[in-house]
């Protein structure tokens, strides 16, 4: 079977499926129905202030596992959903970013420059239309760069790469998650260095369950989702809940009525296109990366677009900051892009890069079946390989929201402006109520749940003290794994204890590994 | 939502129609709430899959509400912890390998399991332990692998458990050469780093079937006491000079202490569902049968195991 | 002097004294292997290899911290400190109300033991919905900074809606505690 089969297959999964319900005798699979809600989970979800779409994603999956099962008839209605969540969110963040002056999601945050002040002169219909054109844009750019670039990468790191150089490319992602993420070096790698040491807790090679003190109830290791949610969420919510205690809860901004150019002319989308397109490259190049996010993504398109537009812009317009259309398109393209192109590395690679893609990779660990890495992309001689064809099932899920996106999404964007009414102080308690009854559904054990808090006050501390918690994510998740490979890769060169610099391409990783942590030590504050 | 609507008045009907059989047949033993059925391999792998599949046939066939639910890790000691503790009243099972509680209790005598603490109740399909490598190494046989390892290839085995790294040591001092011996979690790994490159041979238990079908997989030995029924013509493990092999089995256990009518319910009901509807199917695919080996024959078969685990791993010390 | 330290001097400081108690007191005591042992006469790494490279990054981490400080960097202060006293507080007596609210009324009111009530209604509702109640309403109060009868509401329909959501549906899904008891 060729590629094209197997293309193919994978777009028909999406269709065929088990029967959610039926129209005028058309089946509606249930993996169409859950794309659809998790779009719609998303951009609600996206619209609240104080909910982002990791937060929802990794509420949603345990209770999605406990709905679909592992088999593999689950993989496309639980990831579909997911998928949806995270496209939606990025859109559902500028929403009250535009109308109420709060980003909906952090990566908005740039959107409310521009946003609000067009909003206030009353052009918000105008605002969020930019915002939902660029989104959109950004969004499938970066989701056609993925279909492109993704197999060919794993195709290429399977032929160049062996077990010392796998070892080598996991040090050389945490080495630049850690470095680049948060605002400095040594707490990147604090934070690294908790979450390796929190992968080794019960794993290991002999009978004993190391690093336990013996206590039964860690023989199989923290539960991926006590650690996860508890840095991720509940860290989140005692630090938001905090602020509010500490600050007072804010009171919303309401804005004027419509006014006359509340339209986005084919003019407008003329003048704004080439700030979409170079913010969506943005968007999709950083999003390639590991540890970078959605936010650094925005930040790099708006200031790009801010000196580009300074240079040429009318002397009646207004400027960046003050209503300028081109900044939400700047933003909106540049963070939207982003979630095509974070998969790359995760199905190439098996290397999450987010927060978002974490949860991504998380499902499929859950579900089974799938294996992200480069075997995803194998061909065999005779037969099907199940993984492709479901990695295709994934793409189509994903043009399939974008398809969603282009012809409802601006619909649902000003419908949701009602969420950020809801107030955060009642939201938070609510959603981590939520979040421990996920765990305790998924553990059955409440010892998960006090475990979760502890790591919440994990998450919570680091927030407090400048650290980012991503760094530890990541490296829990790939921490078994690289110790893994390096026993294997060990093994397999016949006990040489220099594997990592006898192989050339293993020593040039870790030579970047090395650069990339001195570069940025360099430009760290002090 | 519809689906489940359905499924769930299905079950109920299903459960009200078997509570009445039951009640009109007499005394048939039936167990105390749900049954949680522990699983010692990780979700999605074919020992995973059969098990749910076991229990979706078990539920069907005596209405009993079953809870798969995955303990991994420690080449099944976790889910012999867990079970250990657990009432012995049947509403707590799990699936292993004989492995776990032969060769995997004897070298973890901390952990402290061992037969004695369980009731075995039935096994359900056997290993197809083969030594297997990618068709296009150009091995055509065991011979050929030992021939490109002396003329000084290093080669890479992969293994999934202690015991089976033992036997691929003393396979390779048996043979003149010395494999890098390289230790994954699972038998899919195996297969996926035999064929990504990352390893030369590895053992797989029944995973290399489609492989092997297609030719891309190659079946150089057979890791047991028998032939492999897939490649009937691959020397068995004895043939190359080792004493010991890799037979094995899925195996229910209980915690031990079982009462007897429950032990023969929950055996029969499982065995059945191992030759029926879509587990059947899958077992006959992945395994090449059922084999449902119980009461007297298991337990000597377990403590064998176990008793014999101490001379393969002198012999590979 | 020390009250001098910006909290980063502090926060390296204290990731370096963990990093080291981590390498030479944890992992040597509850780890069987060493960094390196030797098995079938081959050499492989040890289970403490893993955890003692992991404890050196944060032993470098921690150098770093310390010795480039963000002088703006923020710091863990009293109120954070009180805040996690009183978050754990409400935390714990809600998670307590939620364990044993359920056998406790279920011993006052019936013989049977709770144990074999926890799959029935209404039994099997009371521990969560008490717990859930009571964390989400306290939370609310103290992010308001005022007690309402209101936010009772607030907590017992959001834990009722939760509770329904997985127990009605799901078969085999447990509501806390009921998987423990």
């Amino acid at each position: 079977m060729t590629v094209w089969d197997h293309a193919l297959l994978g777009v028909a999964s999406i269709f065929s499926g088990p029967e959610a319900f039926s129209v005028l005798g058309i089946s509606i699979s249930i993996t169409l129905v859950m794309i659809a809600l998790g779009f719609l989970m998303g951009i609600t979800v996206g619209a609240t202030p104080g909910l982002a779409g990791p937060m929802a994603m990794a509420i949603a999956l345990p209770i999605l596992i406990s709905i679909f099962g592992y088999s593999q008839d689950a993989f496309l209605p639980v990831m579909g959903f997911l998928i949806g969540i995270m496209k939606g969110a990025t859109l559902g963040g500028a929403v009250p970013a535009i109308l109420f002056n709060i980003p909906g999601t952090p990566d908005a945050y740039m959107t409310t420059f521009d946003g609000y002040p067009m909003a206030q002169k009353g052009q918000a219909k105008k605002a969020l239309k930019v915002a939902h054109l660029s989104s959109v844009s950004g969004d499938t750019f970066s989701d056609i760069v993925l279909v492109l670039c993704a197999p060919f990468l794993a195709v290429l790191v399977e032929s160049y790469i062996d077990l010392p150089e796998k070892t080598g490319l996991l040090i050389l992602s945490l080495a630049f998650i850690a470095a680049v993420i948060g605002d400095s070096v040594g707490k990147g790698l604090i934070s690294m260095g908790l979450g390796l040491m929190a992968a080794m807790v019960a794993t290991g090679e002999d009978f004993y369950p190391r690093l336990t003190f013996g206590m039964p109830e860690l023989a199989q290791g923290f539960p991926v989702a006590t650690a996860i949610l508890g840095v991720l969420i509940l860290g989140e919510v005692f630090k938001s809940i905090e602020d509010m205690v500490r600050s007072g809860i804010r009171p919303r901004d309401t804005i004027k009525s419509t006014v006359d150019g509340d339209t986005l002319t084919f003019k407008d989308v003329k003048r704004l296109a080439p700030y979409i397109a170079r913010s969506s490259l943005i968007g999709t190049i950083i999003g390639a990366l590991p540890g970078i996010g959605s936010t650094l993504a925005a930040t790099l398109g708006y200031t790009y677009a801010r000196n580009r537009y300074a240079s040429v812009k009318a002397q009646d317009d207004p400027a960046f900051g003050e209503g300028a259309p081109e900044g939400i398109a700047a933003t909106e393209a540049a963070n939207s892009a982003v979630s095509g192109a974070n998969l790359i590395p995760v199905l190439s690679l098996g290397i999450p890069g987010n927060a978002a893609a974490v949860f991504l990779i998380l499902g499929m660990e859950s579900i089974g079946g799938f294996n992200p890495g480069p075997s995803v992309f194998r061909l065999p001689s005779d037969g099907i390989n199940p993984e492709l064809v479901m990695a295709f099932g994934l793409f189509a899920a994903m043009f399939l929201t974008n398809g969603l996106n282009w012809t409802i999404g601006g619909v649902l964007m000003r419908a949701v402006g009602v969420m950020a009414r809801v107030s955060t102080e009642v939201l938070l308690p609510v959603v981590l109520l939520l979040t421990l009854t996920a765990i305790y559904v998924q553990e059955t054990s409440m010892a998960a749940i006090w475990i979760a808090v502890g790591f919440g006050i994990l998450g919570y501390i680091m927030r407090r003290v400048g650290m980012s918690p991503l760094p530890f994510v990541i490296a829990f998740i790939l921490g078994g794994n690289l110790e893994q490979t390096a026993r294997q890769a060990f093994a397999a060169t016949g006990g040489d204890p220099f594997f990592l610099f006898t192989h050339p391409i293993a020593a040039l990783f870790m030579l970047m590994s090395l650069a990339v942590i001195v570069f940025n030590l360099r430009k760290s504050p002090s | 939502m519809k689906t489940f609507l359905k499924a769930a008045s299905a079950a109920l009907l299903l459960t009200a129609a078997t509570t009445t059989a039951t009640l009109a047949d007499g005394h048939a033993w039936k167990p105390e709430g749900p049954i949680k059925m522990i699983i010692a391999f990780a979700a999605g792998g074919s020992a995973d899959t059969s098990g749910r599949l076991i229990a979706d046939e078990m539920t069907t066939a005596t209405g009993w509400d079953i809870i798969p639910e995955q303990v991994t890790g420690k080449g099944g000691i976790n889910a012999l912890l867990a079970l250990k503790d657990a009432p012995a009243d049947g509403t707590t099972i799990a699936l292993v390998v004989t492995e776990s509680l032969g060769y995997n209790s004897a070298a973890s005598k901390e952990a402290g399991v061992s037969p004695a603490d369980f009731t075995g109740l039935t096994t359900t399909a056997g290993f197809q332990m083969g030594v297997v490598a990618k068709a296009d190494t150009g091995w055509a046989s065991f011979d050929d692998m030992i021939t490109a390892a002396k003329g000084g290839k290093d080669i890479r085995f992969g293994v999934m458990s202690p015991k089976l790294a033992d036997l691929a040591y003393l396979l390779g001092e048996a043979n003149g050469v010395e494999f890098n011996i390289i230790s994954v979690k699972g038998g899919k790994a195996v297969m996926n780093g035999v064929t990504a490159g990352d390893m030369d041979v590895g053992f797989m238990a029944g995973v290399q079937g489609k492989g092997v079908a297609a030719g891309d997989l190659v079946n150089l030995a057979s890791g047991m006491s028998t032939a492999l029924k897939q490649t009937p013509d691959a020397p068995k493990i004895a043939d190359l000079g080792v004493a010991y092999n890799a037979d094995g089995y899925y195996v229910f256990v209980a915690p031990a202490g079982l009462p007897d009518d429950a032990r023969a319910a929950l055996s029969e009901a499982i065995a059945s569902a191992t030759g029926t509807g879509k587990a059947g199917g899958m077992i006959t695919k992945a395994f090449g049968g059922a084999t449902n080996i119980m009461g007297a024959d298991l337990d000597a078969l377990l403590q064998a195991e176990y008793n014999n685990a101490g001379a393969l791993m002198q012999a590979a010390q | 002097m020390f009250s001098r330290l910006t909290g980063d001097k502090w926060l390296g400081l204290l990731a370096i004294a963990a990093a080291l108690l981590f390498i030479f007191v944890w992992v040597p005591l509850d780890t069987e292997t060493g960094l390196i042992e030797k098995v079938r006469r081959q050499v492989r790494l040890g289970d403490s290899l893993g955890p003692v490279l992991a404890g050196g990054v944060i032993l470098i981490g921690g150098i770093f911290t310390f010795a480039r400080p963000n002088a703006d960097a923020a710091t863990l202060t009293r109120h954070n400190l009180r805040w996690m006293v009183v978050l754990l507080s409400i935390i714990t007596i809600s998670l307590v109300l939620m364990r044993f609210a359920g056998p406790l009324v279920t011993s006052v009111l019936t013989e049977t033991p709770y144990r074999a009530l926890r799959s029935t209604p209404p039994w099997n509702y009371i521990g969560y919905l008490t717990g859930g109640t009571f964390l989400i309403a306290a939370l609310i109060s103290v992010a308001r900074g005022k007690i309402t009868l209101s936010v009772m509401l607030v907590g017992i329909v959001a834990s009722l809606v939760f509770a329904l959501l997985y127990d009605l549906p799901f078969d085999d899904l447990q509501l806390p505690p009921n998987g423990d008891v």
